[in-house]
């Protein structure tokens, strides 16, 4: 069975050979790229949700950059180094860093970038929760100060985007976020409200100088117009590239897609445990669910075999455990754990979802879901709802004697280190939290403080396996972040944590 | 007519207020806003601190005054999703949408007339047939079907036009060809019966019978004894593609203000959803006290005491 899109992409696909068509001119050095959503500021210090990365990561940067291979490099800051203790930082500056403005990088700027971005982002504030303060010691060397040790800070890049305080100064708050500057490897240069942002190459840029000398980033919030944009040649490259055009364009040969596995968020079943008179407050019972659900079945039959499902962690996270295999699928044995359990006739369940929102195909996986589900026994009644109103429920599951389940975009792997996920999802009143297991939070808090990679990854593969034995969520599937570009362009994406990045330094044309 | 104009405006003023309150305590009914404007790690305190900035612990009476109080000087808040005054996104986004709904708004009424009055003049006629064929499908056929059917064909396939986006002329076509489907059936037929109701009439027979050519009956005697119903449906068109085109500007990714809307929805930011909220029923008002007023000038005997 075929869905309207693939419909439509399917036929345009075939009409196009043999038509007459009209090609838009495009230039040789400057990129068109499609992404879905408007950003919510130019401004890199108040930026603070998924769509404002997109375009700012361009002009603006934060002290320790990731290479395209994931790994902190050397960037803003040449060199660090931790204390013993993990509590504070000592960092040095490239000394030949400027503005686009014109104006010099120095630790004025950092300390005036890391006030300001957790004045007006809340989530810089919140990825700095553990930061104390900035001792600046000369223009170029500072450190940093931490209440207690902080595993994510380096990963998170440093947390807060630079931005020059002097040009602040100079021109004012509403210059500065109309017409923000950065130390990126291209500048800002205009912006259409609801249309377009364009950079061009900044000339005097600290590191290599890259080959696309303009870049246009137009808002096309449709997946499938976005996709039409592509194969009318009108973009070069599009970003979330819906699952279904995938096939399609490989097969085509004119499109190529790069498939970035960014792991967050990894969908799943989630169970709120409190309450005894839920079936599912029962282990073997949620074990039985686990094992009723063929989710490589869904992610070739339902999502077009794009994203990839792992056990819990992915290969290149601290603590990733090999031996650990995701649950199986066996019917049998779920209709057997579920008649040990006392219900061999199975029993009601609401299984919520979300309408809305920024994951594809939530439905349909939901459906998916409980059909399999229904399978062996456990009637389900799908609640799909829009995105706040569902988000609103899962919030009010947190309470102790709520009754829910649901699909729901949870945090396993893909955060910046793997106890910041664990914190957030599976910690007694973690802030997304409806899990409560006092054992796990212990060796999660001691993970946390552990600034010894090896012995980190050692506590984290124990709390991963506590979960995994305790099955308070059932992994479906992990997100991959699909870009589609022309044949002639290069483009290597770079994993940011929590979202995918578009940088147009990484691109090129053959 | 000033005064029935003005009084006009007066009850067009009450409904604003009115609109003002439902979209008030409708967008606060529908959910918190802290869940969407805080980070996924954020804790309770901080969504209490939110409130208490946004001012969203105050009781609801109070919430609205500070609304109203502010809104009377034209600053009806600042965006919490666009970090930017409400009003100042709506207004930028305007021009973009009533554009648009001016060329789709001309297309529905040009196309729609002449075909519903031509046909009524042919009443039977394979023009006619196809007319109402025609007419069948334009209702029937789901818009956002319709947007992306031309977006293949007209612009993937044939590369005649862009696919999405604004800047030339040729950016407009699709979307206001799409745009304009709908409306311009339903036109066309509404002008269709008007006119088969006028064209039995004796003053057209007599108008006839003087020896005043064909076109000239129907186009000067006969539409504009049917112009009354017509000028009505037009005026409530018009306005609804100001205020209902989001599925048109989220296929086409035109910069206007319905899928400002409906994004402010889904991120209840309140300030946004109420500002374009409250520029769309002004629309609506003015819109219809023009119609209202063309009655006038179509029909000598209405008069505005």
């Amino acid at each position: 069975m075929q869905t309207r899109r693939e419909f439509l992409v399917s036929s345009a696909l075939a009409t196009a050979v043999g038509l007459p068509r009209v090609a838009f001119a495009q230039s040789e050095d400057s990129i068109t790229i499609a992404i879905g959503d408007e950003p919510t500021t130019s401004d890199q210090t108040v930026a603070w949700t998924g769509v404002d990365y997109n375009t700012i990561e361009n002009y603006a940067e934060y002290l320790f950059p990731r290479d395209t291979g994931g790994e902190i490099v050397p960037g803003l800051a040449a060199e660090w180094k931790y204390s013993e203790d993990g509590k504070t930082l000592d960092v040095t500056l490239r000394d030949d860093v400027v503005f686009h403005s014109g104006d010099k990088l120095t630790a004025a700027d950092v300390v005036f970038s890391y006030e300001r971005g957790m004045e007006e982002s809340r989530t810089v504030a919140n990825r700095l929760r553990s930061f104390d303060r900035i001792e600046v010691k000369d223009n170029y060397h500072l450190t940093f100060h931490f209440k207690n040790p902080d595993v994510t800070f380096l990963p998170n890049r440093g947390a807060a985007m630079m931005a020059s305080k002097a040009y602040f100064d100079r021109v004012g708050e509403e210059e500065f976020s109309r017409n923000p500057v950065g130390t990126g490897p291209y500048k800002f240069s205009s912006y259409a409200v609801g249309e377009y942002v364009e950079v061009e190459r900044f000339d005097d840029y600290w590191g290599a100088v890259p080959p696309i000398a303009r870049a246009k980033f137009v808002f096309v919030p449709e997946e499938t117009t976005r996709v039409a944009s592509l194969q009318a040649g009108e973009t070069d490259l599009i970003m979330a590239c819906p699952y279904y055009a995938v096939a399609g364009f490989d097969a085509v040969g004119d499109v190529k897609t790069v498939k970035l596995p960014v792991n967050h968020p990894t969908m799943s079943i989630v169970f709120s445990t409190q309450n005894p008179e839920d079936p599912w407050h029962d282990r073997q019972v949620r074990l039985a669910l686990a094992y009723a659900v063929d989710t490589d079945a869904i992610i070739n039959g339902v999502l077009f075999g794009v994203p990839q499902r792992l056990a819990f962690l992915a290969p290149y996270e601290v603590g990733y455990d090999p031996d650990l295999k995701p649950y199986p699928y066996d019917p049998e044995k779920a209709k057997a754990l579920l008649a040990e359990a006392g219900y061999p006739d199975g029993f009601d369940m609401e299984l919520n979802y979300a309408i809305t929102g920024r994951v594809q195909m939530n439905p349909q996986v939901a459906e998916a879901v409980a059909a399999y589900f229904e399978a062996v026994g456990v009637r389900t009644k799908l609640v799909g709802e829009e995105w706040e109103a569902y988000r609103s429920k899962y919030n009010a599951a947190k309470e102790p004697g709520s009754s829910y389940v649901a699909l729901f975009t949870h945090g396993r792997a893909g955060s910046p280190d793997p106890t910041y996920n664990l914190g957030l999802f599976f910690r007694a009143g973690g802030p997304i939290s409806i899990y409560n297991n006092p054992e796990l939070d212990a060796i999660n808090a001691e993970a946390t403080a552990t600034m010894d990679e090896e012995k980190r990854g050692e506590l984290i593969k124990q709390a991963v396996r506590l979960i995994h034995e305790d099955v308070p969520s059932i992994p479906i599937y992990n997100n991959f972040a699909v870009y589609a570009m022309k044949s002639n362009v290069n483009f290597v994406p770079t994993q940011g944590f929590n979202f995918d990045l578009v940088l147009v330094k990484d691109m090129s044309f053959a | 007519m000033l005064r029935y104009a003005l009084k006009r405006l007066g009850v067009g003023l009450l409904c604003l207020v009115g609109v003002s309150v439902i979209i008030f305590v409708a967008m606060r009914l529908a959910g918190d806003p802290t869940l969407l404007l805080l980070p996924d790690d954020a804790t309770e305190q901080d969504r209490i601190e939110l409130r208490q900035e946004l001012g969203l612990d105050k009781p609801l009476p109070v919430q609205y005054a500070i609304f109203v109080a502010g809104a009377v000087q034209g600053d009806f808040g600042m965006s919490t999703r666009w970090k930017m005054p409400a009003m100042e996104l709506v207004l930028a986004r305007l021009p973009a949408t009533l554009q648009l709904a001016g060329l789709a708004f001309s297309l529905a009424v040009g196309i729609g007339l002449l075909s519903g009055v031509t046909s009524a003049t042919a009443r039977g006629s394979v023009f006619d047939q196809c007319v109402r064929l025609g007419v069948t499908l334009g209702l029937a056929v789901p818009v956002f079907w319709v947007g992306l059917i031309f977006i293949m064909v007209f612009a993937v396939d044939l590369g005649w036009f862009p696919t999405s986006g604004r800047g030339s002329f040729a950016h407009l076509i699709l979307p206001a060809v799409t745009m304009a489907l709908n409306p311009a059936a339903a036109m066309s037929r509404l002008s269709r019966s008007a006119m088969l109701g006028v064209l039995g009439a004796d003053y057209i027979k007599m108008a006839r019978v003087k020896g005043n050519s064909e076109a000239r009956v129907v186009w000067k005697h006969g539409l504009r004894n049917a112009a009354i119903p017509v000028a009505t449906l037009a005026g409530i068109q018009l306005a609804n593609m100001i205020g209902n085109t989001v599925v048109v500007e989220t296929i086409f990714a035109w910069p206007g203000i319905g899928k400002l809307i409906i994004d402010a929805i889904f991120a209840r930011d309140f300030a946004v959803v109420q500002a374009a909220i409250c520029v769309v029923a002004a629309a609506y008002i003015i819109l219809n006290l023009a119609v209202d007023l063309t009655y006038g000038l179509l029909d000598p005997q209405i008069r505005y005491d």
